[in-house]
């Protein structure tokens, strides 16, 4: 062992070149042909899942506060802002399956990616239904005693 | 700085100096990504006025159980009508709603609608029901109810 340390041979200049010539491409090569998937998609990948859930939660903590507080006669809206992109993707939100499923869906337009909120049951009660692009400019949410 | 360059003692420390400096980077990122997380759902939570249009509400059920007293005092002591004091009292409060929502930038509007009573007749057993209209602005959300019912007799 003390040998194997102590021992400064090793292969000819030449020879290291080579080998340290063709490691370097090689590693070049494998980077270049994955870099999109190393450095865009993967970060964009963990930006969307957060950010989707996130934004999914606002609209479930909104509409769970509108129903706490819902006039007996009357009605009530409220604007709300949405970022136009989650990573590189636009997306929209879509309340219609949360008659059947207590469930807010957002999808991603480009990729397909869902996230799936939980309303907390208030959709047996009360039917909730409606979509929002994320790109379009005003989004609300409306309650009518009276429809 | 030739002997600097020359020594070559201490690879380890150099070396580890670098694990450490890439593992300070990825905790970097990865805090980066915690401080993202939860931004929109807890703005909402916080931006939504809830509980001012509840306050507003339940404001409004006290005092409308407060005024009918009043003006069955002011009509026993005074020969003004029980729904005449009723009103004025109520307009006196929708002012001081105003005011006091106008302080933080809000529009509301309390106004009465009618007093309902079973007989017809204006006597402290008689009013059990006041309709009441409340209208909430802060610019983002509109409340609206129109009437709002509210039962005095209890």
């Amino acid at each position: 062992m003390k040998r194997f340390f102590a021992d400064e041979k090793g292969v000819s200049l030449l020879f290291e070149y080579i080998l340290f010539s063709l490691i370097c491409i090689g590693f070049f090569m494998i980077v270049s042909v994955n870099s999109d998937e190393i450095f865009m998609h993967t970060p964009n990948e963990v930006v969307m899942e957060n950010e989707m859930s996130d934004i999914g939660n606002m609209m479930s903590t909104m509409i769970t506060d509108m129903y706490l507080i819902l006039p007996a006669n009357g009605r009530i809206d409220t604007e709300y802002n949405l970022p136009p992109k989650v990573g590189t993707e636009t997306y929209i939100i879509n309340a219609d399956i949360a008659y059947t499923d207590q469930i807010i869906e957002l999808v991603s337009s480009d990729s397909g990616k869902k996230i799936r909120v939980t309303i907390g049951g208030i959709a047996t009660t009360m039917p909730i239904n409606g979509t929002a692009s994320s790109s379009s400019t005003n989004h609300m949410i409306s309650y009518d005693s009276r429809r | 700085m030739g002997s600097l360059r020359k020594d070559t003692k201490g690879q380890w420390i150099a070396l580890s100096g670098l694990v450490i400096s890439l593992i300070l980077i990825g905790l970097a990122v990865l805090a980066n990504q915690a401080i993202l997380a939860g931004y929109h759902s807890s703005n909402a939570a916080l931006e939504f006025p809830k509980e001012n249009i509840r306050e507003l509400n339940l404001h409004t059920h006290d005092n409308a159980r407060m005024i009918r007293s009043m003006s069955f005092y002011i009509n026993s002591t005074t020969n003004e009508t029980v729904p005449d004091a009723f009103d004025q009292l109520f307009d006196n409060y929708s002012i001081q709603m105003k005011k006091l929502y106008a302080v933080h930038g809000e529009v509301v509007d309390v106004s009465m609608v009618s007093i309902n009573s079973t007989t017809g007749k204006y006597t402290m057993d008689d009013i059990d029901m006041v309709l009441v209209n409340i209208t909430y602005d802060d610019g983002i959300t509109h409340y609206v109810a129109e009437p709002e019912l509210i039962e005095v007799n209890k």
